[in-house]
């Protein structure tokens, strides 16, 4: 990979050496020393461009390394931060445009290249690649040891997860436009995960390893009138995750059962999964009047899934259900899924008079998961040389429907204000299987029946000012969990004002307030934010800019539950009050040949109270030193500063240092 | 000047023609049952109304004459995408009039240079600059749903997030920072909730909002994109919690991945909607198990009496055990 953005990077110069080629050709001969100054010109206009260089110096001031990585991940060393060239022909041959950028390489976490060339009626092709570390090791995170003082994550991850998507337009005809694309999303690393046994978990060293790949291929047909979009595509799936282990683990519970310490001491643990899907999408556009607008779409999946399971263990374990001792364990799993999954959207915007809009639109989204497993489990017995079998097999399913129905109208009272209203109406079912050991019933039953009100004003005194909001407010008689949105308001304002061409002010507000008044539940939901944001740039920011934002979030959250053990009534409470502020100010401070020095500074900080009280900053400062018209050295700090008042040994600080240069073409 | 043929039209123009009575009515009529607004359709401008009858008897002059006056702008706009019009090879047939595509005729502006003498998009409802941008961009790929997205039912027209005139017209194009900082213009609490610790990586410049929405309108709610036919956007970079899996845990179909993780960044780990894993486990399986379902209650998520006794921290950390908690291809209880 490195080697392939080397050629990248080298990609106008290549393309530099082809124009000073050109004037040696028979025009150069006629034109004689007027050719050079011409083809000078003649690359600044088809080259443009930059790239950015530096080193990284890190250096940690204390705190959990294992959470600094889970959250920043930045490191030490040479970087690519950033280069971004395009390259017009002018003569357009083989193409018109070709634009690359990429950003954050060398070892970084989150590393991103996108590039895209296209050609005038003939194509146009893009390509985006990423490439994001996923570190996570979390002492606090699901972790039943941590009282005993072990901060090792068992649930965590070291792992790089990768996205390439490659996308072909073609341009035959006006009217029809074929397309093709490929994408591909993979994951590998390893982890750290518990193997579970009925009364003890013994968390073991994992390797991971997924990819899916889809392949897709459409024409759009563009009519006057009319637009219809053909698409069929396809996934397949891979995932293999392993464990190999030989040791002694004594798992979270260190308790002798029957007068025996619960161990593992060998460990074997293959998945193999692979799956496949097809999928089709047809979208329709249409205007077949002047006053009438409509949309349809139907899309249609079908993913499947074929598992082989194996694992086997050695060790002491305890079987809770009969009581007795095991030496080993051997499990065999064939599993399958298939899901039919079709979805369709059909809508109008009528226009029955000049001030006024109807839009409907109704969808509807069914999934039926159809599954079967058969387990083959061989239980050793400490005294016994034949192994206990059991077999069972379990067919499972699920079963999904939603359906939407929503009108809006829309009145423009004046030309500056719009008014809203509409009325969206939700409903749905679902089925599956009940939980384990339900002693009632063999599967649930869910319904989903929610009516909304909706109103709306867009107010745009001119350009300087605007002000828009919206309403929601729902009654729901039937709901699928105690949590979801059942009797709630939403809000949502915002504000925008142009005080003057160098200053502009903008306010939001959101608000979403849900109430489940039902006895043993008392959900009470209250989430709100509000925002203000100010832009000011005096002369065109040519001196100095300053931009700001600062929110202020609420979230309130009560409710009822069980205590699974004694099904005694408890309560959840999650409260949290933060403040957010971003800034940026940068200011030109004097003139290095033809141009400015400049000093940036800002950064960003979170500070939030109750449940789980963090504080997080990331300030930082930047000076930018242009050596010449094409050279620019920059000098930058960053500071980020992470603690949490429950949780003191997962806070970190580390300072960052970065010296650099930027190179323009 | 005649409009070009071809089935082309000047959306500004259309729009101001009023339908003929018909069809339209019965369509109106089964979609509202009353529609007391006939008054709205009154003339609550006549000034303005005049002048636009006037700036629609202009003439085309073509996009030369514009240049005349506009030149910076126009040399903008030779390496904007929609310069292609110029050259008259696109489907709407308007080559030499492409300002006037958008702008409406010009005869009478060229010769006043008033500013109310044109359209001005940046003006004009938006509502009315989309319809305007949707007489050729109807069909784009991402533009399935448009007609019922957020951004249009709040009536952020197109141009509100494309430069028609400007050199960098093609969003995809951006760097996402750029994209970031367009949403964030609309929705900055949205963007400084990626500030907290645990959250997607926008601010680092590794993602972008359309990476996950669609601003063009997704038939999922809150415009979340889809991917792979009908699934949300989510699958395009975790494919390994797509499935289907063998033992699907119902919220990740029902209400997806927001059911317990808050996208946009949270202060608890794994994006979490609370700090502690077994509170939000427990808020959903917390009904206790009847013989029949109790309608209105969110009846899902029952569970029976169990062994987990929360004073042990091994119960009070489910996905220790239930790990595979997205979803399990082998174990009903998500174990492995």
């Amino acid at each position: 990979m490195r080697f392939l953005i080397s050629l990248l990077l080298f990609l106008p110069l290549a393309a530099q050496e082809q124009t000073t080629k050109a004037p040696e050709g028979a025009a150069a001969e006629k034109k004689g020393a007027e050719s050079e100054p011409a083809a000078k010109a003649d690359a600044e206009k088809w080259l443009s461009g930059s790239v950015d260089l530096g080193y990284r110096w890190v250096q940690m001031n204390g705190g959990n390394f294992d959470v600094y990585r889970s959250i920043v991940n930045l490191g030490e060393g040479p970087k690519v931060l950033g280069a971004d060239f395009t390259i017009t022909d002018p003569q357009k041959r083989s193409f018109d445009q070709l634009r690359f950028s990429m950003h954050q390489w060398g070892g970084e976490p989150y590393s991103t290249m996108r590039g895209s060339v296209a050609k005038e009626r003939l194509y146009r092709f893009s390509a985006d690649y990423r490439s994001l570390a996923y570190f996570n090791n979390i002492p606090t995170f699901a972790n039943p040891l941590l009282a005993r003082g072990v901060t090792f994550s068992q649930n965590g991850y070291d792992s790089r997860r990768r996205f390439a998507e490659f996308e072909l337009e073609l341009f035959p005809s006006r009217k029809i436009v074929p397309y093709f694309a490929y994408s591909r999303d993979w994951g590998k690393g390893q982890g750290v995960l518990p193997y579970v046994t009925t009364a003890n978990e013994y968390a073991v060293p994992v390797r991971l390893n997924d990819r899916t790949h889809d392949y897709r291929g459409g024409v759009r047909i563009e009519l006057d009138h009319y637009h219809v979009t053909l698409e069929e595509g396809g996934t397949q799936f891979l995932d293999t995750q392993e464990a190999a282990y030989v040791a002694q683990n004594l798992g979270n519970l260190q308790t002798p059962l029957l007068g025996q310490v619960q161990s593992l001491t060998k460990l074997s643990q293959v998945y193999d999964v692979t799956g496949s899907s097809t999928y089709t999408k047809v979208v329709a556009t249409a205007a077949p009047f002047r006053w009438l607008n409509a949309f349809g779409q139907f899309l249609y999946s079908k993913p499947d899934s074929k598992v082989t399971y194996r694992d086997s263990a050695a060790g002491a374990f305890f079987q809770i259900n009969a009581l007795r001792l095991l030496s080993g364990q051997q499990d065999l799993v064939y599993s399958f899924a298939k899901q039919p999954h079709p979805s369709g959207m059909a809508g109008l915007e009528l226009r029955p008079f000049r001030r006024v809009r109807i839009v409907e639109s109704i969808m509807t989204d069914r999934l039926h998961n159809a599954t079967s497993a058969l387990l083959t489990e061989f239980l050793l017995l400490p005294a016994s040389t034949t192994p206990d079998e059991v077999r069972s097999f379990t067919p499972d399913r699920l079963v999904y429907n939603y359906n939407r129905q929503e009108l809006n109208a829309f009145v423009d009272v004046t030309s500056k204000l719009t008014l809203r209203g509409g009325f969206r109406y939700v409903w749905g079912d679902a089925q599956f299987r009940a939980a384990e050991f339900n002693p009632f019933r063999r599967e649930d039953y869910g319904e989903l029946n929610q009516k909304v009100g909706i109103a709306g004003v867009n107010f745009r005194w001119n350009q300087k000012f605007s002000f828009n909001g919206e309403f929601e407010g729902a009654s729901s008689d039937k709901t699928y969990f105690r949590t979801s949105l059942q009797d709630y308001r939403r809000m949502r304002l915002r504000g925008r004002y142009q005080v003057k061409p160098s200053l502009l002010i903008s306010a939001t507000m959101a608000l979403l307030d849900n109430q489940n008044p039902s006895p043993g539940l008392n959900f009470d939901f209250r989430q709100r934010s509000d925002s203000v944001s100010v832009q000011w740039t005096p002369q065109g920011a040519k001196r100095f800019s300053l931009l700001g934002d600062y929110t202020r979030s609420t979230l309130r959250s009560d409710l009822l539950y069980l205590n699974p053990a004694f099904l005694g009534t408890e309560r959840s409470f999650y409260h949290e009050n933060a403040h957010l502020a971003t800034g940026l100010m940068e200011a030109s401070l004097f003139k290095t040949g033809s141009r400015m020095t400049k000093v940036s500074a800002g950064g960003s900080l979170f500070v939030s109270s109750f449940s789980r009280a963090t504080n997080y900053y990331q300030p930082f400062g930047r000076l930018t030193m242009p050596v010449n018209a094409r050279l620019e050295w920059f000098g930058e700090w960053r500071w980020f500063g992470y603690s949490e008042t429950s949780y003191a040994f997962e806070s970190f600080r580390t300072n960052h240092f970065i010296l650099g240069f930027r190179f323009t073409i | 000047m005649r409009v070009a043929s071809g089935g082309v039209m000047s959306s500004w123009k259309r729009l101001e023609v009023r339908p003929r009575a018909g069809l339209q009515w019965l369509l109106a009529a089964a979609v509202v049952v009353v529609l007391p607004l006939s008054g709205a359709d009154g003339k609550a401008d006549p000034k303005a109304e005049e002048k636009k009858k006037e700036a629609s008897k202009a003439d085309y002059v073509g996009s030369e004459t514009c240049q005349t006056c506009h030149e910076d702008l126009f040399k903008a706009f030779q390496k904007n995408p929609h310069y292609l019009v110029e050259s008259g090879k696109t489907k709407k047939a308007w080559a030499g009039k492409t300002c006037e595509a958008c702008h409406g005729p010009g005869s009478k502006h060229a010769e006043s240079a008033d500013p109310k003498d044109i359209v001005n998009p940046s003006k004009a409802a938006a509502s009315r600059v989309d319809q305007n941008c949707l007489a050729c961009h109807a069909n784009q790929q991402t533009h399935a749903g448009r007609i019922q997205s957020g951004h249009a039912h709040n009536q952020v027209s197109c141009a509100a997030c494309h430069s028609v005139h400007k050199e960098q017209g093609r969003p995809a194009a951006w760097k996402p920072a750029q994209i970031n900082g367009q949403c964030g213009a609309c929705h900055p609490s949205v963007l400084a909730q990626f500030q907290r610790p645990y959250a997607h990586k926008l601010p680092q410049g590794a993602m972008s909002c359309v990476d996950c929405h669609n601003p063009h309108g997704s038939f999922l709610p809150r415009m979340v994109a889809v991917h792979s036919g009908n699934e949300p956007s989510c699958i395009q970079c975790h494919g390994n919690k797509r499935g289907p899996f063998v033992y699907d845990h119902p919220p990740m179909q029902l209400e997806g991945c927001g059911a317990c993780h808050e996208p946009h960044g949270s202060a608890n780990p794994k994006m979490l909607t609370r700090a502690e894993v077994r509170t939000l486990c427990l808020e959903c399986h917390s009904n206790k198990p009847t013989a029949a379902a109790a309608p209105g209650q969110g009846n899902l998520g029952g569970i029976p009496p169990a062994i987990h006794d929360l004073r042990s921290p091994r119960y009070r950390n489910c996905t220790t055990c239930h790990q595979k908690i997205h979803g399990s291809y082998v174990n009903r209880g998500f174990l492995r």
